[in-house]
């Protein structure tokens, strides 16, 4: 099963709701009633049912990318180079989704199911390409 | 009596907790049935290895946040537990991070597993703003130096006999819907939390299991044996003062070889908002 149809499956199974709403592009907290406590719940979720790890407040991390905490954020509200770079960091949600003077605190709610699968997909795609080059790295000549 | 459930630490290890619990004769949270000895809840297990696991992550984090119980996986009820009985603890600690955790647990009596909580997770709150971290301190060496004797300590036994309260709507072994105000004087906020009482899901789990007797018209809560609860989280805390409604649905009892058994769905609804589901399986033996 592909990794969208395995994501979909964990959240409609956690927020109870029914599969055929959990879209790709659904919206938790709008489209399925999601909250913040569902979330870590999903995370957990998704980390047993892929065996990975998924960094925690890794968006907002990647998002500030070279910018420093200032210019990514004033006073909580996200900037314009801030909010430039989340719409890279996460192209599976509408641009107009990134309204000017987000908060930090509204970014979960931007969050589509789209978004759990591509941090999926990432984290799977660095662990192979880390197994990889351990395997790399301890593999013995054969001549 | 108090809502501690650890009565002594016997051993921690890399990601385990060990320890124990002696459930009094006096214990609140027991069930009488029509012959034999009372039992004790199945939540208080819960409650008991919830609790030790929350010690190894006090101690990990040095007394400054305290784990939060949102959801878990599965809770297997394997065999019930007498009131009298020691019951041995083990707790291992999945994950253990700044702001979040995961543990499943057991609780034993005589080397035999009675209940199982699988993948149970949560998150932190500043201890400081649930009880005094010096205190707490001071309670986990006790407990790890031969154990900290609270069993029949003073203070009101918790009303445990009657928590589902008011029935609004009733279809007899389909579906229950029953309101309860939580007094801000139940005896177990005194320790659930000093400093921010909230009410244990344990108990909110017992008025579920109670509710379901009353929807299936049981004559006594023994009648129904918990088996398992799963997939259940809590989505907000229910305070002092706060009023929780339980809806209690199901498909009606299933005869299986001489067994009766019941799944149902329970929901508590605080404010008209969804704050807790969880699928339950009993055996119905009356």
């Amino acid at each position: 099963m592909k990794t969208i149809e395995r994501v979909r499956a964990v959240i409609a199974d956690a927020l109870y709701a029914d599969l055929d709403k959990v879209t790709p592009t659904a919206i938790l907290m709008a489209d399925l009633g999601a909250e913040s406590i569902d979330f870590l719940d999903i995370m957990f979720r998704l980390e047993k049912e892929f065996n990975i790890r998924l960094p925690r407040g890794e968006i907002e991390q990647k998002a500030r990318g070279q910018l420093s905490e200032a210019e990514f954020a004033v006073e909580g509200r996200i900037t314009d180079a801030g909010l430039s770079n989340l719409r890279v960091m996460m192209p599976e949600v509408p641009a107009a989704a990134f309204k000017a003077n987000l908060h930090l605190r509204e970014i979960p709610t931007l969050f589509t199911v789209g978004t759990f699968a591509r941090m999926v997909q990432e984290q799977l795609d660095l662990e192979v390409g880390v197994n990889v080059s351990s395997t790399a790295d301890t593999a013995v000549p054969l001549s | 009596m108090r809502f501690l459930f650890v009565d002594a630490i016997t051993g921690i290890g890399e990601g385990t907790i060990s320890g124990y619990r002696h459930f009094p004769v006096t214990d609140p949270m027991q069930y009488v049935p029509h012959a034999g000895s009372a039992q004790v809840a199945s939540g208080a297990m819960c409650e008991a290895v919830g609790q030790l696991a929350s010690w190894y992550c006090l101690k990990q984090n040095k007394f400054q946040s305290r784990p939060v119980f949102l959801f878990a996986d599965s809770i297997d009820v394997l065999k019930p537990v007498y009131v009298g009985a020691r019951v041995d603890l083990r707790a291992e600690i999945h994950s253990l991070e700044d702001d979040a955790f995961r543990f499943s647990g057991e609780a034993l009596v005589d080397g035999e597993v009675c209940q199982r909580i699988n993948d149970c997770g949560g998150m932190f709150m500043p201890l400081a703003n649930l009880e005094d971290p010096e205190v707490a301190a001071k309670r986990f060496e006790s407990l790890c130096s031969g154990g900290l004797i609270l069993n029949g300590a003073a203070g009101s036994p918790y009303p445990f006999a009657n928590l589902v309260g008011e029935i609004l709507a009733h279809d007899e072994g389909r579906k229950i819907h029953a309101r309860r105000t939580f007094n801000a004087s139940e005896p177990f906020y005194a320790d659930h939390f000093p400093r921010f009482p909230v009410t244990p899901i344990v108990m909110l789990n017992e008025m579920i299991g109670q509710a379901t007797v009353r929807m299936l018209g049981l004559s006594r809560d023994t009648a129904l044996r918990p088996l398992a609860i799963s997939r259940i989280k809590i989505r907000s805390f229910v305070a002092p003062g706060d009023s929780c409604e339980t809806v209690v649905t199901s498909q009606g009892i299933r005869t299986v070889g001489s067994r009766k058994l019941l799944d149902a769905t329970a929901e508590l609804i605080k404010d008209g908002k969804r704050i807790l589901r969880g699928e339950y399986f009993y055996e119905v033996t009356e």
